[in-house]
């Protein structure tokens, strides 16, 4: 819980250090986002220490896969810093680590349990830790994509709206596969191990399906000249909402099988 | 007449767009967002309880009860099939009669969603499954006269008290030919098309008990009626390395349901109004689902070749510099 609490530390002061660089145009940050590793590095080095505790991979509770999904955006925000130097991202990894920080936020709360517990005999299966540790890698590259779309509608000048359009299709081209593989193949090969079937439309499933299924919307929209735009940009913010949905509101709203 | 032929004409077109593929997916998003609102698979009595009588009679004539297999969604899913089935050939013969260069993970992707749903309505129509709660020792028999004992199962606990795993040793007899395998959840017995999952466990609290009239074996909340009253066996725990039978007590016989009752902790040798305890042990049982599903590794291979498209049309993208 300490290095969790450190972590979200860390990410606050990235975040801080972030706004002042935004407003102030001439400087460039060149030490936020090594603040964002750490916080990754953190979180990481917490479900390594989770995982010898309970001898397996931690990711089998809302405590581990938050922290886990929190771990994938700050690395995902650390490489795409190194690999962008302008200016305009500055925003965009400033909007994400505020959702990261959200993500840290729920960890630390009550609704979140933090005992190291051992799994339950169906979490202990290897396609489960493939169907979480890539359903979570995907999403946060959607995290990205969310945040991107947001920038794209508020664009004043067509450079800035084709940069971040730019930037919501190539965080969705690299997060579809790895989401896609992960919620659904993975989860579907676990599912057929753990309960004796592929699929069930288990509210989770369903829900996993229908923010794929907003995602192929939006890669198929791109290819129909007249729908780019503002409704490509809305398609990439729905689906994120429905990712979110499929993590939080399934839980609270609606019942079924998986435990988070 | 014109329009007619128009039509006709302009079908192929309408259905190999890309602008219906859009609506059809936004549809089936919608449809499987009214799906996930409902509770699916309940009860009759239950939709009218919850939704009244009126919306819970709705929900059942049009079979929103049941909506992932209503003929609402299916024909919606039968046009996604057409349209992604057509797309992907037409799309195939353009560019084999175009000679452009090879780019096969779209098509592989396309193609394995198109199996994934063929399989899905293979499995709709063929797959059987029950479950069945076996003690050690016991068997059931499959429908190809195939055995299948239970040789032993162990509940395996962590140190909290939580399952940490259930393990059947199954027997399997076919003809002449008998093996031994151990199945635990997650790892399921494989027979033909058959497999066997550890699905869950029951433990039952078993009571000996003796009284003037005779002796009597009390299973699982059995109910004893008594000259004193009712005597229920609730569970068994052990406490101080010792079983501990917990039983109610109720102090009218004629009427258990509505009368006040007493929790009562007792041992083996303990007497109580008339009845002395001379057993108390739990029994394990090991629930079992058994599946008949033909093509399951099939399905698997086609899902895992779904993987194979996404990263190679991930690779090709790379490959143009558009990630």
């Amino acid at each position: 819980m300490i290095m969790t609490s450190a972590a979200l530390m860390l990410q606050f002061l990235s975040a801080a250090v972030q706004v002042v660089f935004i407003f102030k145009s001439s400087r460039k940050d060149l030490f936020s986002h090594f603040l964002l590793l750490a916080s990754g590095l953190l979180l990481l080095a917490n479900l390594i220490i989770r995982s010898i505790q309970i001898n397996f991979v931690a990711v089998t509770n809302t405590f581990e896969s938050l922290v886990f999904f929190s771990a994938a955006i700050m690395f995902v925000l650390f490489f795409m810093r190194l690999r962008l130097k302008d200016k305009v991202y500055q925003l965009l990894i400033f909007g994400v680590t505020v959702i990261s920080i959200a993500l840290l936020a729920i960890a630390s709360s009550p609704i979140a349990p933090k005992e190291v517990l051992e799994p339950i005999p169906a979490l202990q299966s290897n396609w489960l830790v493939l169907h979480v540790t890539f359903a979570f890698i995907g999403e946060s590259f959607f995290a990205v994509s969310f945040v991107a779309a947001i920038m794209t509608l508020r664009a004043k000048d067509d450079e800035r709206k084709k940069l971040s359009d730019k930037i919501t299709y190539t965080s969705i081209a690299i997060g579809y596969p790895i989401f896609s593989a992960g919620a659904l193949v993975f989860g579907a090969i676990w599912a057929y191990y753990a309960w004796g079937r592929f699929w069930g439309w288990d509210p989770k499933e369903t829900w996993a399906l229908i923010t794929w299924l907003t995602y192929s919307v939006y890669l198929h929209l791109r290819f129909i000249k007249k729908m780019r735009g503002a409704v490509v940009s809305w398609a990439a913010i729905i689906g994120f909402l429905f990712t979110l949905f499929t993590f939080f509101g399934v839980n609270f709203l609606l019942s079924g099988l998986h435990s988070y | 007449m014109n329009k007619k032929k128009g039509f006709v004409y302009r079908l192929p077109a309408v259905l190999t767009s890309m602008k219906t593929a859009v609506i059809l997916l936004s549809i089936m998003i919608i449809l499987s967002i009214a799906g996930s609102l409902i509770p699916q698979g309940k009860e009759l009595s239950f939709y009218a309880m919850k939704y009244g009588d009126f919306w819970g009679g709705f929900i059942i004539a049009a079979h929103l009860n049941n909506f992932f297999r209503s003929w609402l969604f299916l024909s919606f899913s039968a046009l996604f099939f057409i349209n992604l089935a057509s797309c992907s050939i037409l799309r195939l013969f353009r560019r084999l009669k175009r000679r452009d260069p090879l780019r096969p993970g779209p098509d592989i992707i396309h193609l394995s969603l198109l199996l994934i749903i063929i399989l899905g309505v293979f499995v709709l129509f063929t797959r059987q499954e029950t479950t069945v709660m076996l003690a050690p020792g016991e068997s059931f028999t499959l429908p190809d006269n195939a055995v299948i004992r239970l040789a032993s199962f162990e509940i395996e606990y962590y140190e909290d008290g939580r399952p940490k795993d259930w393990i059947s040793r199954l027997e399997l007899t076919a003809g002449d030919i008998s093996t031994e395998s151990l199945v635990e959840v997650n790892k399921p017995l494989k027979y033909g098309a058959y497999r066997v999952f550890q699905n869950f466990y029951d433990l039952r609290p078993h009571a000996a008990v003796r009284s003037s009239s005779g002796e009597y074996e009390l299973e699982g909340q059995d109910g004893l009626a008594t000259d004193a009253g009712a005597v229920y066996l609730m569970d068994i725990r052990e406490i101080d390395d010792e079983s501990v039978g917990i039983f109610f007590f109720t102090e009218d016989a004629e009427d258990a349901e509505s009368s006040d009752y007493d929790e009562l902790h007792l041992k083996t040798g303990d007497e109580f109004r008339g009845l002395t305890i001379t057993d108390l042990y739990v029994s394990e049982f090991s629930g079992l689902l058994v599946v008949y599903q033909p093509g399951a590794k099939l399905i698997i291979a086609v899902l895992l070749l779904f993987c194979a498209g996404l990263a190679l049309t991930f690779y090709q993208k790379l490959g143009d510099g558009l990630v």
